[in-house]
């Protein structure tokens, strides 16, 4: 791989905020004599050692939520550089923490990793109701709903989610994936989701995994 | 309205400072002395809310009692005295609107409320030596509790990136917490018939700690480690609250001095876990696992099984294991039946306990 691309990688991987943008912006002014694709492509292989680390339990959701950040710092300078339409686009992805619950760092974590892995996002932010969600698949038709929920008290709302992209007749165009500290495996299987994401790493996998099929 | 307050404050005392069963020349506070210093009690020590049964006096408990704030109306939105705003609600923590110090701008300005005026000595040293005289175990609450107060002074993301950004106002900050606990802890020795320190420190997630070991020894544990050694120079027990996947941490509380660790997801470690590796070196606090509990509906049956997993492990040791009800169930969706059901449970196996033991 070339200098700077390494460069900037390994900043990512020492959570080394300014050394990685440094390197993006070297890109982007064309000093490296490498494109801005080839920029993006390294900033996604770092994220991928990124997950692999917190997987292993090498990493903890500390340096998950800072690596993520840094790739979307990273990501807005290189894409910024990329002629519209040229970025290879994974697909959209509606998320939202449901109704009742204001908690976004799990939520936020996602978007920084599925963002950086090509994903579009439409972030609907917190204490999302049922039928904005509905709505937000009628208006983006977005390959995948990601639904984070970290109160218990409020899992329940992630089947009224369910149900409403149900009765709306939106069910079977969409893939629906769950995650936050009040949902389970079981949990996704009772309420009929496709997936469950133990975390932002892994949901982004599976997400891609849609994309890819 | 007055008389109303007093009297429930008086039929809430009336409940915690009721004696629980006990042997004949034993209290309740030399029960739990003897768990947590592993002096083979003669039962489990517990601490039931509903109604009230208890080895322990909570002073977190009664101060809700007393109602020492304001109340609110829902969804009237309001700045508290560490200057975190915030929306009023239903549950026991209000949820936060804004974190004052997210970007660390401004720390120098920010002004944190005197000791003074979150540790009220002359209120409540009438109740602390009444539950000194009835025999019970005082804990006293931190009022503080750094890394929930970090948390709304900051944000959650804040907390967790801050470190790597702007270490400097970071550890700053964190200084100035600490202090200021050091300090509350001082005056909380004032309280004569006080027996424990109790601070509210959630460090994990449900899949493990939020940081690794190397950053918590790096950027917390200096300043855990002056509360640790203000709490022990006032001959107090640390009781630590902690909820999450913290089987990584608990060594390095228990290296910091913790003397009890309060585990609401004791699952998460795993029963036979804790007692084989930290057996002996700390003593335990635990509730039946909330998310086990809230997972589904509970048979007293299922209860029994669950609260006797929990125990069983324990039973070699000479102590360092205590029980306790989740103390705000409402707010998690668990039931009176279930609290009602908890409490016949511990009462049945913390006795069974003794005669395990004498067995």
């Amino acid at each position: 791989m070339h200098e700077t691309l390494d460069a900037m990688k390994q900043s990512l991987l020492d959570l080394d905020m300014d050394g990685a943008l440094t390197q993006a912006r070297s890109i982007v002014a064309g000093a490296a004599g490498v494109s801005a694709q080839d920029g993006v492509n390294a900033v996604a292989e770092a994220l991928q050692v990124v997950g692999k680390r917190f997987q292993d339990g090498e990493w903890f959701v500390g340096e998950l939520v800072y690596a993520g950040e840094i790739a979307t710092s990273a990501m807005q300078l290189l894409c910024a550089d990329l002629a519209a339409g040229t970025r290879p686009r994974l697909g959209t992805i509606v998320v939202g923490t449901v109704a009742g619950d204001v908690h976004d760092l799990g939520k936020n974590i996602f978007v920084n990793f599925a963002r950086s892995a090509g994903f579009d996002i439409v972030d609907l932010g917190v204490n999302v109701a049922a039928v904005q969600f509905v709505d937000a698949v009628k208006a983006h038709q977005p390959l995948a709903v990601g639904l984070s929920c970290l109160l218990t008290i409020t899992a329940g709302e992630v089947g009224k989610v369910l149900d409403a992209l149900g009765a709306a007749g939106l069910r079977d165009r969409v893939k629906v994936i769950i995650g936050g500290a009040a949902l389970t495996e079981q949990f996704a299987r009772d309420v009929a989701a496709d997936a469950f994401a133990p975390d932002a790493v892994t949901g982004t996998d599976i997400v891609k995994s849609w994309s890819a099929g | 309205m007055e008389r109303h307050t007093r009297r429930t404050v008086e039929s809430w005392l009336a409940e915690a400072l009721a004696p629980t069963p006990l042997p004949r020349g034993v209290s309740s506070r030399d029960l739990v002395r003897r768990a947590v210093t592993f002096d083979r009690p003669p039962r489990l020590p517990y601490a039931l809310i509903l109604p009230v049964r208890s080895d322990f006096f909570e002073l977190a408990a009664l101060q809700r009692v007393l109602g020492t704030g304001r109340r609110r109306v829902h969804g009237a939105v309001y700045r508290d005295e560490w200057g975190v705003q915030r929306t009023a609600g239903p549950h026991k923590w209000d949820p936060v609107v804004v974190h004052p110090l997210a970007d660390l701008t401004g720390l120098d300005r920010h002004r944190l409320p005197a000791a003074a005026a979150l540790v009220h000595v002359d209120r409540l040293a009438p109740f602390v030596q009444r539950a000194r005289q009835a025999g019970k175990y005082v804990v006293a609450a931190d009022p503080v509790s750094l890394h929930e107060r970090l948390e709304s002074l900051l944000g959650f993301e804040s907390l967790l990136t801050a470190p790597r950004w702007n270490a400097g106002a970071f550890a700053a900050l964190l200084d100035r917490l600490a202090d200021l606990t050091v300090e509350a802890i001082g005056l909380i020795a004032r309280l004569p018939g006080v027996d424990a320190f109790m601070t509210w420190q959630d460090l994990a997630s449900q899949s493990g700690p939020h940081v690794s070991r190397d950053t918590f020894q790096r950027c917390f544990k200096p300043a855990y480690a002056r509360i640790a050694a203000a709490v022990h120079e006032h001959n107090l027990h640390f009781i630590w609250h902690i909820c999450g996947a913290v089987a990584g941490l608990i060594p390095e509380l228990i290296d910091l001095g913790v003397d009890v660790l309060q585990l609401d997801q004791p699952r998460l470690v795993g029963h036979d876990l804790l007692a084989a590796r930290f057996g002996g070196k700390v003593c335990f606090w635990n509730t039946i696992d909330t998310q086990w509990a809230v997972a589904g509906p509970r048979s007293p049956a299922d209860l029994h099984a669950e609260a006797a997993a929990m125990i069983r492990p324990f039973q070699r040791l000479p102590g360092g294991l205590m029980l306790r009800h989740y103390p705000f169930p409402e707010d998690i969706g668990l039931t009176s039946k279930f609290h009602d059901d908890t409490a016949r449970v511990f009462a049945d196996l913390a006795v069974t306990r003794v005669q395990g033991m004498s067995g």
